[in-house]
């Protein structure tokens, strides 16, 4: 049992180590990816939903793009603090005005930096954290389909070495045989 | 005796040691960052034109009354802890400047009542110069605020030239102020 052991372990050391690296990576691409926080999102929102108005609903929008001051990581949607109701009021303000959600956006973000919007825009360097979960689940995948190719390969290549060493004492055999 | 082959370096080892030390130069270059750093976009761009009421008073106070000067916009609130920290600076620094007439300190009160901020001003010292309310905070927004204390360094022609977000020491008010005077 332990030589079996001892024989397994650089075996699965080796091709196993590939598929664990493929399925890390795959995992941290869903992790990080936005998709993930987006689908949150929504699901959080259709929870919370009530009968609102449409102005009401073009608010909680707006206020669910901003990333609230004196918070940690909370949108000033979610937020209760004095800053975030007050944001809220604005908000409402400026679009009950008429301004458009991408103004009311805008004016927040000359105000306070990118640094404000709950998603960084897609410009610049922060195309470096959009594209970087893309990027780990195109290597997870890359990994796990050379783990399965290998894998294909050694099983095929076993299979052709079994049927060459049966064939071989099959002929060893019918020697003896011819030779008895 | 069995020879042992060199080893093969694959493509996705590269790659994957690649990935680890971009990932690693990102997490250092975050550790060694400012954490209270926050950019200001309104660094360089004309400071909001106020209109706001003189704390303690109904007299008017607004920017345009500054012009001509550099103004130390700083925000505190008597709830505020951080700002008992910075009240000694800001009155150490109203005193050495007091001669400056190119220099005007102002206080921006946030959020506050007029009772709270007088009786704070009156454990703390009071300022030998005035205050704005800002009760609902609205000019905070305006300024981008994140925080009590925070403070705006705006240049002679109204251009917002530096921001210190949390208490105050002297070096940084001194340092701020000789960089706003210089700024045309």
């Amino acid at each position: 049992m332990s030589v079996f052991r001892i024989k397994m372990l650089p075996h699965i050391s080796k091709r196993t180590a590939i598929g664990l690296t493929g399925l890390l990576f795959c995992l941290c691409w869903l992790v990080t990816s936005p998709l993930v926080s987006i689908a949150q999102e929504t699901e959080t929102s259709t929870s919370t939903l009530q009968e609102e108005t449409a102005l009401e609903k073009q608010v909680r929008v707006v206020a669910s793009k901003l990333r609230c001051p004196v918070c940690q990581g909370e949108s000033i949607y979610d937020s209760h603090s004095q800053v975030a109701l007050e944001m809220k009021k604005l908000i409402s303000e400026q679009l009950a005005a008429g301004r458009s959600e991408l103004e009311v956006l805008t004016y927040f973000q000359e105000r306070y930096g990118n640094y404000i919007l709950m998603s960084p825009p897609a410009k610049g360097i922060h195309w470096v954290i959009w594209a970087f979960p893309v990027f780990l689940g195109l290597i997870g995948f890359l990994f796990v389909y050379q783990y399965i190719t290998a894998s294909g390969a050694k099983r095929s290549l076993d299979e052709t070495a079994g049927s060459d060493k049966a064939s071989q004492s099959t002929g060893k055999s019918t020697i003896e045989e011819l030779h008895l | 005796m069995t020879k042992t082959q060199p080893r093969t370096v694959h493509w996705w080892q590269f790659m994957l040691v690649g990935i680890l030390l971009f990932m690693f130069i990102l997490f250092a270059a975050g550790l060694g960052r400012d954490t209270k750093f926050i950019p200001s976009p309104l660094i360089g761009k004309p400071a909001f034109a106020f209109d706001i009421r003189k704390l303690g008073s109904d007299e008017r106070i607004k920017l345009e009354d500054f012009k001509g000067k550099v103004v130390i916009m700083n925000y505190w609130a008597s709830w505020c802890a951080s700002c008992r920290d910075e009240h000694h600076v800001l009155l150490g620094g109203a005193k050495a400047y007091a001669d400056n007439k190119n220099v005007q300190f102002l206080g921006i009160n946030h959020k506050d009542t007029d009772e709270a901020a007088d009786s704070f001003l009156e454990r703390m010292g009071r300022f030998p110069y005035p205050s704005g309310v800002d009760a609902q905070g609205r000019l905070a927004l305006e300024f981008g605020v994140y925080g009590m204390p925070e403070t705006f360094f705006i240049s002679k022609s109204g251009i917002v030239g530096a921001k210190h977000i949390g208490p105050l020491t002297a070096e940084i008010l001194n340092a701020k102020i000789k960089q706003v005077e210089a700024m045309q």
